[in-house]
């Protein structure tokens, strides 16, 4: 069900694949894909997938973990709004696509649903959604709290991807430690 | 995979046990069970997840709906045995400054 595709031998390499269209997909060395039915049952295995990938290359339980919320909150979003509801009908499937570059892990989500326009939805302001007790819409804001990167790009109908990064150097602290080394 | 929930009722407190991954497919059966709880308006729920391996935000939202529920009646809904991983998606979301958490079931009836 899933492939595995060694793209290049080395770092630098410029050799690409770029299967399902995301655009200035950067040079990577190894990919893993996975083509899936939207349907809720399946979430439990794309995590499995994802984790496993996650794992492989390194990460530690902690980012294993954040990865896997990630891309399972946005599996989530394509199958409660991309496909409506998730339901099972076999014929809505989404793509997940792994690249593993040799500073970063990029997750690409695709599918070929109604999309949505990213710029309309607002962070939650935590304050307020605690304060009022909303029930649900967590999703984008724990995809953006957990990776480094999330981009979205939206042909609705067409094709719809949601790019999420991790880097293998978690960058937020190397800036922390950069700034202290020169506080010093 | 479907979530293994049972529950029991003793001197108007209810504890509800979670085993399983909760996300999107599996949170309606979470929600059902809890729903049990807030037609028969029992005062204090505790949702006993020291066998929740993995929950999501639909996992997240269940909960606080059944908080809401509850408060509606001047009852409670409070949480036990939370592992670190999903201890971390309390935090991430700041649910741990809204939801009571115990560390384990006998401390949340205790502390009532």
């Amino acid at each position: 069900m899933f492939v595995k595709r060694i793209v290049g031998t080395g770092l630098g390499s410029q050799q690409c694949v770029n299967q399902i269209g995301y655009e200035d997909m950067p040079t990577t060395e190894c990919e893993y894909q996975l083509r899936i039915p939207s349907e809720t049952d399946n979430l439990e295995l794309i995590r499995d997938f994802v984790s496993k990938v996650a794992e492989k290359v390194g990460f530690k339980s902690d980012d294993v973990g954040k990865i896997e919320l990630a891309c399972d909150e946005a599996c989530t979003n394509v199958m409660k709004h991309a496909y409506a509801s998730g339901q099972k009908n076999g014929k809505e499937s989404l793509d997940i696509l792994i690249q593993i570059d040799y500073d970063k892990f990029t997750l690409v989500v695709t599918d070929h649903g109604r999309g949505f326009d990213p710029d309309a939805i607002k962070l939650p302001d935590m304050k307020e959604y605690l304060a009022q007790l909303k029930v649900g819409g967590l999703g984008i804001y724990l995809m953006k709290t957990l990776m480094d990167e999330v981009d979205y790009q939206m042909q609705p109908g067409v094709r719809n991807q949601v790019k999420m990064v991790k880097y293998f150097i978690d960058k937020k602290n190397s800036k922390l430690i950069e700034s202290e080394k020169e506080n010093k | 995979m479907s979530l293994k929930i049972t529950n029991s009722v003793e001197d108007k407190v209810a504890v509800l046990k979670i085993a399983g991954e909760v996300d999107m497919f599996s949170s309606p059966q979470a929600r059902n069970a809890i729903m049990e709880l807030v037609k028969q308006r029992v005062p204090r729920v505790v949702v006993e997840l020291s066998g929740v391996s993995y929950m999501d935000s639909s996992g997240v939202a269940t909960l606080i709906e059944g908080l809401q529920l509850c408060q509606k009646y001047n009852g409670t809904l409070v949480v036990a045995g939370l592992r670190d991983n999903v201890r971390e998606v309390f935090e991430l979301t700041r649910l741990d400054k809204i939801f009571q958490i115990y560390k384990d079931v006998d401390t949340a009836k205790v502390n009532e």
